[in-house]
């Protein structure tokens, strides 16, 4: 369904036009009626989110501002923790683990700005993968053609919101789990520069590199839903004509024409023409690779050496590599990261905004998950984030938003800027929205 | 990662990895993704700085 912006339901919420608890309940319908097309919700909390829409309505019936996203249904990726609720983190071993004590501080945040939470999203074991294939839980459809991926991690989050189960979800981004199946499913999602917000209550993948961030179906809800989980609006220093530039070299070596279409075309609207040069962004990936699979590795490796089996097989060998991944290799890794970090820094003195494809081909299909990398096959669970893990290492903020287009697959771009500068990147992103550049992609109903 | 690191923690965690074994089902993914951390780590050995006049 299409559901109104977050400015409109909270107001209406506000004054009465509407309640919390009838938006609870379409999405709860939404849900139960469509869900079984894409499989993204993992459990539904129908009891608690009657009650909180109920008690949103009672802040409003009593004259108080139930806050800026009152009455907005929300799922969360299985991976923050909600209190009374083992947090799986998509695997099937954590459902019996204690129940969290309290809400992640994302989830927090948007409960007290009105939001209601309506259920768990489903994605990759422990967020390791770009494909929502999960071998417990299910393989998350997507809602444009349910033959092919969703992407991932985040891909029960992008999924739900494609569909119009829910308006708003939370998910996670370590190497680009929000980006590619924000592309991949023609939505809106935000990787959030380092720190910008909270990961506290986040089950980890790789600590030094994960963020926690939004999905939603436009540029202003978006930025609505920004503010709230950062605590602060975008910075309101806005530069009215950003200096953008596109990213070249690795970033459209192995796009397929119809990604490399939709970046010119996003480029001529803009009247873009300098590419900037990131030379070192293969290296980049290679490094956020190895950091990952360090890092990940640690993570799990108490648990693997009790019991290695029970997880996913996809994700538990790529684990158990990690824990053997030498720490010559690793210090070599973090080495580079603080020279690229330093080159990155160099790209803003001349560019605002930095754009480039968010994944280097459409939705790949089910049955056959691999993309052409430099002629060869490889894994899509391994390389759809070909071009969102070299932004990751540099911590910046980054917008997967969907090109505008009618037919075809989704393709979503990467709009990239400095940390702090959000207010001038959502305010480009309004301006294309409006222009008809960027649009999320309704689902074809015939 | 905590800023500071217990003892305990460190013998726990070298433990940790001293008991991750790999299983014999494991072992094909596991020599399989290890080539490709070796892939990575061969390209960031190869890896230079891009020349100076690139960084200003």
């Amino acid at each position: 369904m299409n559901w109104p912006s977050f400015a409109e339901i909270a107001e209406s919420v506000r004054c009465g036009r509407v309640t919390a608890l009838s938006l609870t309940e379409r999405a709860l319908t939404e849900i139960r009626q469509h869900d079984h097309a894409t499989a993204s919700f993992t459990r539904v909390l129908a009891d608690q989110a009657r009650a909180a829409a109920a008690a949103v309505d009672a802040q409003a019936a009593a004259g108080r501002d139930p806050g800026p996203l009152a009455g907005v249904p929300f799922g969360v990726k299985d991976l923050f923790d909600l209190a009374g609720l083992p947090t799986t983190a998509g695997a099937r071993t954590r459902l019996t683990t204690a129940p969290a004590k309290r809400d992640a501080v994302a989830v927090q945040r948007l409960k007290a700005a009105g939001a209601v939470l309506v259920g768990t999203l489903n994605m990759d074991e422990f967020a390791y993968g770009f494909a929502t294939v999960n071998a417990h839980f299910g393989t998350t459809r997507n809602p444009h053609d349910r033959q092919r991926l969703a992407g991932g991690s985040s891909g029960g989050s992008a999924a739900a919101v494609a569909a119009g189960l829910v308006p708003l979800s939370l998910g996670s981004d370590t190497n680009g789990s929000i980006r590619v199946p924000a592309a991949l499913c023609g939505i809106w999602g935000l990787r959030p520069a380092d720190g910008a917000i909270s990961t506290e209550g986040v089950f980890p993948l790789a600590e030094s590199l994960d963020t926690a961030g939004p999905f939603a179906r436009s540029a202003a809800d978006l930025e609505r839903a920004f503010a709230v989980l950062a605590e602060r609006p975008a910075d309101p220093v806005a530069t009215s004509q950003p200096r953008v530039k596109r990213l070249g070299g690795w970033f459209v070596r192995n796009a397929t024409t119809e990604v490399l279409a939709a970046l010119d075309l996003v480029a001529a609207h803009l009247g873009v023409i300098d590419i900037a040069p990131l030379e070192s962004a293969e290296a980049a990936r290679s490094a956020s690779f190895l950091i990952t699979a360090a890092e990940a590795g640690a993570q799990h490796a108490a648990s693997l050496s009790r019991s290695a089996l029970d997880y996913d097989p996809a994700v538990r060998d790529r684990l158990l590599a990690g824990t053997r991944l030498p720490a010559a290799i690793l210090l070599r890794a973090q080495h580079f990261r603080g020279l690229y970090r330093a080159e990155v820094a160099s790209l803003w003195r001349t560019a605002d905004i930095l754009i480039a494809p968010a994944t280097p081909v459409v939705a790949p299909l089910i049955e056959a998950p691999s993309l052409m990398l430099d002629g060869k096959p490889a894994p899509a669970r391994a390389n759809l984030g070909l071009y969102t893990q070299p932004l990751s290492l540099a911590g910046m903020t980054v917008v997967a938003a969907p090109v505008a287009a009618r037919t075809g697959l989704p393709v979503g771009l990467q709009f990239a800027a400095a940390p702090g500068r959000e207010a001038m990147l959502f305010s480009l992103l309004r301006r294309l929205e409006q222009g008809g550049v960027l649009a999320t992609r309704e689902l074809d109903q015939s | 990662m905590t800023d500071s690191v217990e003892a305990d923690d460190i013998a726990q965690a070298v433990a940790a990895f001293l008991a991750v074994e790999i299983p014999p089902l494991c072992q094909e993914g596991v020599r399989a993704n290890l080539e490709l951390l070796l892939t990575h780590a061969r390209i960031l050995a190869a890896w230079s700085a891009p020349p100076a006049e690139n960084r200003r």
